[in-house]
């Protein structure tokens, strides 16, 4: 053979005495190129299709990344006689603004410090005799209110100042941005390109925009007119916020005045549409001051909405004031924050101003939150969140105005940024000349961070990342603002600005895994036992007319059965829960009740009619199905007080009896078939000898009839016994979220179940199929031969073989369940909670993404959130399919070699 | 039983009584004997079977029975209910419900005023007597001489007929106290304020089909049920006889729809196409602008080009204006006035209304007419009021040409690959892992693969397509391939079905006997010779058959579409007559996705849920299609194989 093969030496004669022919050199190209195109291409596309992974993860691994400060540089706009008291920055990071303890306004280059501008004096009124600045505060977001509509762009800092004649002044220092026209300026500024650095102009900064327009933006500042005083002595601290009445946002504001009355005050603000001047009127109420704390309070501070007030003292004690519409505020709590031998040294409010943040002197930080007491409408203050860190007591603490992070200043002069919510500590950062930190600020869009001491301001530039997000916060519980306790909650988006997106992935896995596990209880034994009886006891001939029926199932999109499901089915089965649970039972009873009359013909007749069993078996499911539609109606009239579904919901209506009794079926069933086989079998064993053969089936019959009755009762032992102990399948008490049943709601996990039984079952049915028919037919003649009923060689030679095959068609299917989309997204209801309940809806990791992905600007966390969901999701299908793939190979290298 | 079965079917035991021979029969014991046999346990496994098979013949069934159903003209109901209340409508469904006291008590309250009204209309005591038709006009008599002539409708005369004719509704329930309850599509929701009623059977006084109650199916607002009252030209009454009215509708019906078509026509191509002009002259502009500054003058060119392009463009629209306004001037002419069942005057303007049908009068000819008319505007149509009606054109198009496209993508590279894999790459713990890893990927959720798409495709490739090709509007922030669409939508779907393709290709490759491969190497072939002239061609079926299930499967994902591109509404096709007549970025309608967005997002689930039923008999008549085509070639893959080995 090798001497005919003809060989590609040209040189070769051949014993024919021919010459060979050179392959032509064209022939060679092509093959060449196109092995080059195939290798190329399919590495290729191989490489492509495993590149989903790779970009899924370089997606999703931002989120883990700390914050980043860096540029240090420092500044010399502050002046170390009259430090900051505050300081602002306008949204593209050009100019920035000092107001200094007395009162002076003044604006500053950010990148040099070089000032920019007059110094600008804010006094009671506005001339120079007034009375001057002594406290400011400042509303921690940026949003203009709509009594400054005045100020462009809604990028205004709303401020209220004190004054030492004891008036206040609600005020907002601002930007305003002017687009210049090129032919009006000088040429120095027209020749201004895109990304220049920014010029000096007119007290401004002016940049040319990505757009090509010139932008001006200049410092400004507007005051409303003075309160009458509410205090005869300067006001020493002030805390404001501004409840929204209608069209105005209507200022109440805390005042402690220097000689230590603290008064509680609301501002209305009144226009007179005649004259159009604004009269100002000032409701004040004195605050009534504790027992037992000495010296003045270190921080007077007022809740968001302007209902609770918070008095804080050195030593730790908080107290706590609720306010009612027109009454004087009442001290309701009095805590001590601190544990002994800490002072208190910086508090603020975190965004929303629900949430209280103090730092110590031992350098410790923790947040304060008022929760839901349980069972009840009263609220008390409670520890949510430490943080630690920093080592000097803490001097200045400044709350993002977009977020939950913080910038945190110690006495030495460092610079923390931390996230409330997560605990993370971002960055840390030293400030030059290591002195204490006086003033700190993040920037509007959280991409500077500045921090004054007495070396002057130094700045940084921040890129904060994605700071509510850490492992933990993925996967643990969080306290989150407000809520009774910390608990998993995935919840993306709010109607309010200050909202807090909440992102853990477990409630979502969980309902990935809850549909999974309600589908596989549903789809597997249905998809094995059908393969078992296509395999071994159908006819080749049916059989090659009903596996391609079972194909078609899968063919049907998954779109089409989660329409069917939500739109059609969800609300039929709402009216007959009772009988398509009752069908879950009676359906497989109707069908061994078949098989026991069966029994009862005689063997000639058995054989002759063989091929119309699988007929009879088709006529038995509209039986079982007739009967769960009698039964199930009669079971709820009789145990479930007549309303399944009210039943459900109130675990008050009836006993938790019944309830159990059904879940304990399987248990009962299993329990009666042991003792029926362990006891009744070696029995009738000895006795049955001499029976005829229908004779046997009777007693067979018997022994089912009596076997389901002595079913049921132990179920119902099973269930009263548990009901006395004192459980209740629908919870201990109402909502307890690790019910088994609950309140059914229309779309629920027993629908996806059955519906994603359709998504799962063929899968699973054809594999398993294909597993047994693997096992080689030497195997089952051997058996038969051996006199083995097809039974016995089904349980004990063909499922043993395929036992590997059958296990890696369920695993296919859990992979397909795991991942599947349009039916959860249109049966599940969607809501992402973490509940046991079959009746309950859930959400998952798939119809999440599917929701939320197009929703999702890129680059935000939620964006790459919902990549690590993919990622996770991914990843379990992906162990899942290896497991079943590497499972399959050893299967179908040993079936080969039996 | 036939001889040639199998032995591993025999499914009973074989006669176990020994021949008469010496051997001493082992004396068996009866039950146990039923026991080896699980008899009951087989029978399990074969109700699992038949649950499976009803399981798909109960679905498809459903879905059969209801999208063949849903274009059938159905007759128009007239019904006069207990509470006074006059219903025109289809009967769309229907069920069995337990009414709770409080209906009865409700009914009560809504019968009384009738009665009263009926007793008060100063009528002949017997006609009086029947009222609302229910009571035998002796009863009321009875009662009337009871109360006396002179307080006729006295609060006791009212309570007590109307507690009669209560009771006499209620005689209708069924013995447990169950009641049947319609709903009737009933439209008008411009009136009504819903498309639904339900109305309780045993409430129903009078039942009829009146001939001249004409369905409307109108552009917008859904359906309109009412009798045609006066047909109006230039609002002069032309016709008020119901008959003349029809026809005069139909005299005027099919040319106001053409001129109706030629304003959509106006609207969409000439404004669109001057709007395009508009769009392209400012992004040039800005281009230059970009490129050579704003005082450049080269900038000040474009800029006047701009100028008097937009005075051209502004000419030109204000001429189309006008001749769309002289055509709905035109088509505002005739109107038709009906008559609602409540009574109702209700004016609708011929050209609005798509079709009308006398749904009474069909034929069974006429009837076929309607059911094939409202298919051909099912498949041919763009969809009409919030996609609740209409066509889905636009859909069955954008699935047809992703999937095509999709295709075409996916077949080279998968055939390469699977090429690679099975006749080029060294046999290894490599490439069994690559293998492994291709089989795993089809099993990967098709959202992860829409994520990737979304995040790679649109996010990153399509920016930087954006940047390098059209920086104008990338600087200006309107993403033309930064966004879904219909390239990236193909993209997206042919990496989730490449695996489907390298798999089937590479066992179609796999079957190729050897011995052709030696045989053609023998003959002093190349390799590439022997794979193009050999192994493909016998590969050809396999490849087709992985092909069309990577198609089926592609035409019925909607998941990773709804990221990468899919929308409720398209209003342009990715292929038109706009140079450069494909736009690959524009995003597109999907069958599957029309399914969602109508059965689960729509506002009025209940009117559209028909025409969702149709869409999804469609979608699986298309995938199905492609299924049987995948199995049926698989078959005479197998004979053809069995045949040439050798």
């Amino acid at each position: 053979m090798t001497d005919e093969t003809p060989s590609t030496d040209p040189q070769r004669r051949r014993f024919t005495g021919l010459t060979r022919r050179k392959t032509s050199s064209k022939v060679r190209v092509i093959d060449r190129v196109a092995r080059w195109v195939i290798a190329v291409g399919g590495i290729g596309t191989i490489v492509a299709v495993l590149l989903v992974c790779v970009f899924l993860v370089s997606v999703a691994i931002p989120l883990f990344r700390s914050a980043r400060t860096d540029s240090e540089r420092t500044i010399a706009a502050g002046k170390s006689d009259s430090p900051p008291l505050q300081m602002g920055v306008d949204e593209f990071r050009l100019l920035g603004w000092t107001l200094s303890v007395d009162g002076q306004l003044q604006g500053f280059k950010l990148h040099d410090g070089q000032p920019l501008g007059e110094p600008q004096a804010i006094r009671s009124e506005d001339n120079d005799q007034a009375a001057a600045m002594t406290c400011c505060a400042v509303a921690i977001d940026f949003k203009c209110k709509k009594s400054f509509e005045d100020l462009p762009n809604g990028t205004a800092k709303v401020c209220m100042f004190g004054f030492a004649d004891g008036s206040v002044r609600l005020g907002a220092i601002g930007y305003k941005t002017t687009f210049l026209d090129d032919s009006a300026v000088d040429p120095a500024i027209r020749a201004l390109k895109v990304a220049d650095e920014a010029l000096e102009f007119q007290g401004g900064m002016v940049q040319r925009t990505p757009t090509g327009q010139l932008r001006l933006q200049q410092l400004v500042k507007m005051l409303d007119p003075r309160t009458p005083p509410v205090s005869d002595s300067p006001i020493e601290q002030i805390d404001f916020s501004l409840r929204v009445e209608g069209e105005n946002a209507q200022p109440i504001f805390v005042a402690r005045s220097a000689n230590g009355n603290i008064t509680l005050n609301a501002v209305k603000k009144r226009l007179n549409l005649i004259t159009d001047e604004s009269t100002i009127t000032v409701n004040s109420s004195s605050v009534p001051l504790p027992t037992g704390v000495s010296g003045k309070p270190l921080r007077t501070l007022i809740s968001g909405d302007g209902d609770n007030l918070f008095l804080l003292w050195k030593d730790g004690t908080l107290v706590r004031y609720e306010m009612a519409e027109s009454e004087p505020p009442q001290q309701v709590e009095r805590i001590s924050l601190l544990p002994r031998g800490v002072e208190l040294s910086a508090a603020t409010m975190v965004l929303g101003k629900r949430t209280i943040m103090v730092g110590d002197s031992a350098g410790g930080m923790s947040t304060w939150c008022r929760v839901n007491e349980m069972d009840s409408t009263r609220t008390h203050l409670e520890k949510t969140h430490e943080i630690h860190g920093l080592n000097s007591p803490i001097t200045a603490l400044c709350c993002s105005p977009q977020s939950r992070a913080m910038a945190v200043g110690d006495a030495a002069g460092n610079v923390q940024v931390v996230y409330d919510t997560s605990e993370r500590v971002l960055s840390r950062v030293a400030a030059q000349g290591g002195s204490a930190i006086r003033t700190l600020l993040i920037s509007p869009k959280e991409d500077e961070l500045l921090a004054d001491n007495q070396a002057g301001i130094t700045r940084w530039d921040l890129d904060i990342a994605h700071p509510e997000v850490s492992l933990r916060t993925l996967v643990r519980p969080v306290w989150y603002e407000s809520a009774p306790q910390s608990s998993h909650v995935w919840q993306t988006t709010g109607s309010t600005d200050d909202f807090e997106p909440k992102f853990g992935l477990w409630p979502l896995i969980f309902g990935t895994l809850k549909a999974t596990f309600y589908s596989l209880l549903f789809g597997v034994p249905l998809a094995l036992m059908a393969a078992v009886f296509t395999s071994e006891f159908l006819h080749p001939s049916v059989r090659a007319r009903v596996k391609p029926m079972v194909e078609t199932m899968a063919s049907l999109p998954s779109v089409v059965l989660g329409f069917l499901a939500g739109i059609v089915i969800a609300p039929v089965m709402e009216t007959i829960v009772p009988a398509s649970i009752a069908a879950i039972v009676t359906v497989p009873l109707a069908f061994m009740l078949g098989a026991y009359l069966w029994q009862l013909l005689p063997i000639h007749l058995a054989i002759q009619y063989r091929r119309f069993r699988f007929a009879c078996m088709l006529l038995l499911l509209p039986l079982g199905l007739l009967l769960a539609k009698y039964l199930g109606p009669s079971i709820e009239q009789r145990m479930f007080g007549g309303d399944l579904r009210l039943w459900l919901s109130r675990p008050e209506i009836g006993s938790g009896t019944p309830g159990w009794a059904i879940i304990l079926l399987p248990l009962s069933a299993a329990v009666t078939f042991l003792l029926i086989s362990l006891i009744v079998h070696p029995l009738l064993r000895n006795v049955s000898r001499g029976w005829t053969r229908t004779q046997a089936a009777l007693v067979d019959l018997l022994k089912f009839v009596s076997g389901i009755c002595i079913t049921l009762v132990l179920a119902l032992i099973l269930g009263w016994m548990l009901t006395i102990i004192g459980f209740d399948p629908r919870g201990s008490h109402a909502g307890s979220s690790w019910a088994l049943v609950g309140t059914y709601v229309q779309r629920n996990a027993l629908i996806v179940g059955f519906m994603m039984g359709f998504a799962i079952i063929p899968i699973i049915y054809t594999l398993a199929d294909d597993a047994l028919n693997t096992v080689p037919s030497h195997l089952r003649s051997a058996s038969l031969a051996a006199g083995a009923t097809p039974w016995q060689t089904l349980v004990r030679i063909v499922i043993p073989t395929a036992m590997s095959g059958l296990f890696s068609a369920v695993m296919i299917g859990l992979g397909r369940a795991v991942g599947e989309t349009m039916i959860v997204l249109m049966a599940a209801g969607s809501t992402p909670i973490m509940d046991m309940n079959i009746f309950n809806g859930f959400r998952t990791l798939s119809a999440s993404i599917a929701i939320e992905m197009p929703e999702a600007a890129r680059g935000t966390t939620h964006y790459r959130i919902l990549f690590l969901a993919a990622l996770v999701l991914f990843a379990m299908t992906f162990v899942v399919n290896t497991a079943a793939e590497v499972i399959r190979q050893r299967f179908r290298r040993r079936a080969y070699e039996l | 039983m036939s001889s040639d079965v199998v032995p591993r079917f025999v499914n009973q035991p074989p006669d176990i009584r020994p021949p008469r021979a010496r051997v001493r029969a082992r004396k068996i014991a009866a039950h146990a004997t039923l026991l080896a046999h699980g008899e009951p346990m087989v029978w399990l496994t074969g109700g699992s079977l038949v649950v499976a098979l009803m399981m798909v013949a109960g679905l498809v069934g459903l879905v059969v029975s209801q999208g063949v159903a849903t274009f059938w003209p159905t007759p128009l109901v007239q019904l006069r209910t207990l509470d006074g209340s006059v219903i025109l409508g289809e009967d769309t469904r229907q069920e069995t419900y337990k009414p709770s006291q409080r209906v009865f008590a409700d009914l009560l309250e809504q019968i009384k005023p009738q009665v009263r009204a009926a007793l008060d209309a100063d009528q002949p005591l017997d006609r009086a007597g029947s009222v609302l038709g229910v009571l035998e006009p002796d009863v009321v008599k009875l009662a009337l001489q009871q109360r006396g002539e002179s307080d006729k409708a006295s609060d006791t005369l009212v309570n007590s007929l109307a507690e009669k004719i209560l009771a006499h509704a209620k005689r209708k329930l069924a013995a447990d106290g169950s009641a049947v309850r319609r709903s009737y599509r009933t439209g008008n929701f411009e009136i009504n304020q819903t498309h639904f009623r339900w109305v309780n059977d045993f409430a129903v006084l009078e039942h009829q089909q009146p001939p001249w109650a004409l369905l409307l199916e109108r552009m917008e607002q859904g359906r309109f049920y009412g009798f045609p009252s006066a047909f109006v030209v230039d609002d002069a009454v032309v016709a008020t006889e119901p008959a003349d009215v029809w026809n005069k509708f139909q005299e005027f019906h099919a040319a106001s729809r053409q001129r109706l078509a030629k304003k959509v026509d106006l609207a969409t191509d000439e404004v669109g196409a001057i709007n395009r002009r508009a769009e392209a002259l400012r992004l040039m502009a800005n281009k230059v602008k970009l490129d050579y500054g704003a005082d450049s003058p080269q900038y000040q060119l474009a800029s006047q080009r701009q100028a008097t392009g937009e005075q051209a463009d502004a000419a030109d629209n204000a001429r189309i204006e006008a001749e769309i306004a002289e055509l709905n001037r035109e088509n505002n002419r005739y109107q038709m006035r009906f008559k609602t069942a409540e009574g109702q005057e209700s004016t609708q303007v011929v050209a609005d209304i798509v079709r009308a049908v006398p749904a009474n009068q069909l034929t069974l000819a006429g009837k076929w007419g309607v059911y094939f008319s409202r298919w051909h505007e099912f498949l041919f149509d763009v969809p009409r009021n919030a996609n609740s009606e209409g066509g889905v054109f636009p859909a069955i198009w954008g699935t047809v040409v992703m999937t095509l496209v999709m295709t075409l993508l996916v077949v080279p590279f998968g055939v390469l690959a699977a090429l690679y894999l099975r006749e080029y790459a060294k046999p290894g713990l490599l490439t069994s892992a690559v293998r492994i890893s291709i089989n795993n990927l089809a099993g990967v959720p098709s959202i992860v693969f829409g994520v990737f798409g979304l995040g790679f495709f649109c996010y990153v490739l399509g920016a930087g397509v954006d940047r390098t090709f059209f920086p104008a509007s990338y600087a200006a922030n309107q993403p033309v391939f930064s966004t879904g669409g219909l390239m990236w939508a193909s993209f997206t779907l042919a990496l989730l079905t490449l695996p489907v393709v390298i798999v089937a290709t590479e066992e179609a490759l796999t079957a190729v006997p050897n011995s052709m491969r030696e045989g053609s190497y023998a003959c002093g072939a190349s390799k590439w010779q022997t794979i193009q002239r050999i192994v493909l061609p016998r590969a050809l079926p396999g490849i087709m058959t992985g092909t069309i299930l990577a198609m089926a499967r592609g035409a019925g994902e909607v998941a990773p579409l709804m990221l990468v591109g899919v929308v409720k509404i398209a209003p342009d096709l990715p292929i038109d007559r706009v140079f450069p007549f494909v736009h690959p970025q524009r995003s597109f309608m999907h069958l599957g996705f029309h399914i969602y967005d109508v059965g689960f997002q729509s506002q009025n689930a209940e009117a559209s849920k028909p025409l969702v039923y149709t869409t999804t008999l469609l979608l699986i008549l298309i995938v199905a299609t492609l299924n049987i085509a995948a199995i049926w070639l698989r078959g005479r893959l197998r004979r053809k194989f069995v045949s040439v080995q050798f």
